[in-house]
């Protein structure tokens, strides 16, 4: 047996070389039209030259930096998760798939065409219950924009149909840009601080610490979440520094307010969408991520830091127009939740079954205190993980 | 937790979850002691269990911004086994692999397992469980593996 081959397998993630690792998460896009219309020539003309522009940025970030080169690649998967890997020459890969793209586009389009007034009926459940999943069932039309695939090809006609059955309409294009350029970049910017703060030397150095023996202070879900809110929290910050060096318009206050409101749409859209199967508070207290409820508060507390730090002269704008971004958002998901219970998104496949509301993104009065107990716990997970990276970092 | 048994080992015949005892391990003649009880186990979970495992070993090292569910790991694994069939196919299609293959019967199911763990070992850089890896193609069925018809992704292995 040879132990030192099993210690090197046990003690590193798989590294593999860039063209498998972008093979298994869906391979290249090779021709636009093989999308099946989801997507527009144009539009995906756009989303590459906004890859080229965010490669730029994340040179300039790394360049000064003691981490790894990251090359930001497009590939064809139709799934909702970006993905970032290191490799087996020492760089990091940066896995955008275009279906995360396309489904936010559709959403903003579906989103924004609710009108954004207040209205009496809501169907949510208190953030604090939980609910078997077997309860629970996305409406058959909005399964493309929320649900899981099974094979690419597959999920790519469903996102072509619903592409042509719910077209934007052209005038809308320049505010879909908008909303999907901010939470591209936001959620770019999560995986770009991963690697400026070190969470992969983190992880391996983990590794070690299990190996040897050594008890850590937190456990392994307890590590991982803390890294993932580390992300969520730079990566906020450096979502708002690279909208602050791409914009110059937006030095104006007309133009700040427009840009504050789309941002605030587009970060509680990207937060609504990413998970419509847990919806209690409580089944996120043991996995990777907050909840998306926390996760947003989360945003507005590391935005809010950054920008009373950099840019104090910005900051009223920025909660009051990200309040209104986030209010339409939130009550768009209302209105879709209102149309998916009257069957405009299908009926369920089973008798007995029902819909729950299609984002996790429920607020209520009655839940705020669990949510600002859940907020204040994630913080000091951060706190206590965050000292002992610092620990680990002067040691080395 | 999804194993039945001890966490499938990342190298053939190892099982670090437990004390090694020789009768909980199947002697072969390629040359000692090389499947535990709870990687034989593996070959009675359903392929999709299997996929998951292997998705799971091949995103172990990334990061992401949210959640991958089971489906996508399963299509990570679908994707990673059609991109390595080739090589999987060169590491065990020339091997002793094959005699036992066409002269199995189901008891040397068993034999089979720990043929094609042992050849695949010899593949560097391998970055998912042997033992799953191993089980999952057996289930697939090496003489469609090693035969002329290798058929194409999605129905590949």
């Amino acid at each position: 047996m040879d132990w030192i081959a099993f210690v090197e397998l046990t003690f590193q993630p798989p590294l593999m070389d860039l063209e498998t690792a972008v093979a298994i998460a869906g391979g290249r896009i090779a021709d636009p039209a093989d999308l099946y219309d989801s997507i527009s020539a144009e539009e995906f003309a756009i989303v590459e030259v906004w890859l080229t522009n965010i490669q730029k940025i994340i040179d300039d970030l790394t360049k000064g930096a003691e981490c790894e080169r990251i090359s930001a690649v497009l590939t064809r998967s139709p799934t909702l998760a970006l993905r970032m890997r290191p490799l087996d020459d020492g760089s990091v890969v940066l896995l955008v798939p275009i279906g995360v793209i396309v489904r936010i586009r559709l959403l903003a389009a579906l989103l924004l065409i609710y009108p954004d007034r207040d209205y009496v009926m809501r169907i949510v459940a208190p953030l604090i219950d939980e609910r078997p999943e077997s309860d629970w069932e996305l409406p058959p039309r909005l399964r493309p924009i929320f649900g899981e695939f099974v094979d690419d090809d597959h999920h790519w006609q469903l996102l072509g149909r619903f592409a042509s059955e719910w077209a934007p309409e052209p005038e809308l294009n320049l505010t879909l840009r908008e909303v999907t350029w901010s939470a591209m970049t936001y959620v770019v910017m999560h995986e770009v601080a991963h690697v400026l703060r070190g969470h992969l030397d983190a992880n391996l150095r983990k590794l070690q610490e299990d190996r040897l023996g050594h008890a850590l202070p937190v456990s392994d879900h307890e590590f991982r979440r803390a890294l993932e809110l580390d992300a969520d929290t730079w990566g906020a910050a450096l979502f708002l520094f690279t909208v602050e060096i791409t914009f110059d318009q937006w030095k104006t206050p007309d133009h700040r307010a427009i840009a504050f409101h789309y941002i605030g749409f587009a970060i509680t859209l990207l937060f609504g969408m990413y998970d419509t199967r847990r919806k209690a508070l409580d089944l996120y207290a043991e996995m990777v991520y907050p909840h998306p409820v926390v996760r947003h508060q989360l945003f507005l507390r590391a935005t809010n830091g950054h920008l009373s730090a950099r840019k104090p002269e910005w900051l009223d704008d920025w909660q009051q127009h990200e309040f209104t971004g986030w209010t339409r958002c939130v009550r768009a998901f209302w209105r879709l939740d209102e149309d998916a219970f009257i069957g405009e998104f299908g009926l369920p496949s089973q008798q007995g079954r029902q819909w729950v509301p299609v984002t996790a993104l429920n607020y209520s009065i009655a839940d705020s205190s669990s949510t600002d107990g859940q907020l204040e716990r994630e913080i000091a997970l951060l706190e206590g993980v965050d000292r002992l990276l610092d620990s680990w970092r002067q040691a080395s | 937790m999804r194993h039945p048994g001890p966490r499938p080992s990342a190298a053939p015949g190892v099982d670090m979850s437990r004390e090694r005892a020789d009768d909980a391990y199947i002697f072969t003649d390629l040359g000692g002691p090389v499947m535990s009880e709870a990687d034989l186990a593996l070959l009675s979970l359903p392929t999709r269990e299997l996929d998951i495992m292997l998705g799971e070993a091949l995103t172990a090292g990334e990061f992401g911004a949210k959640d991958l569910s089971d489906t996508e790991k399963e299509a990570v694994a679908r994707r990673w086994l059609t991109t390595e069939l080739d090589r999987i196919r060169d590491a065990i299609c020339g091997s002793r692999v094959r005699t036992i293959m066409f002269g199995a019967e189901t008891e040397k199911r068993n034999l089979l397992f720990a043929a094609v763990a042992d050849a695949l070992g010899s593949l560097r850089g391998l970055p998912v469980p042997v033992s799953v890896l191993s089980a999952r193609l057996i289930q697939y069925g090496l003489d469609r593996i090693c035969g002329a018809d290798i058929p194409a992704a999605p129905d590949g292995p």
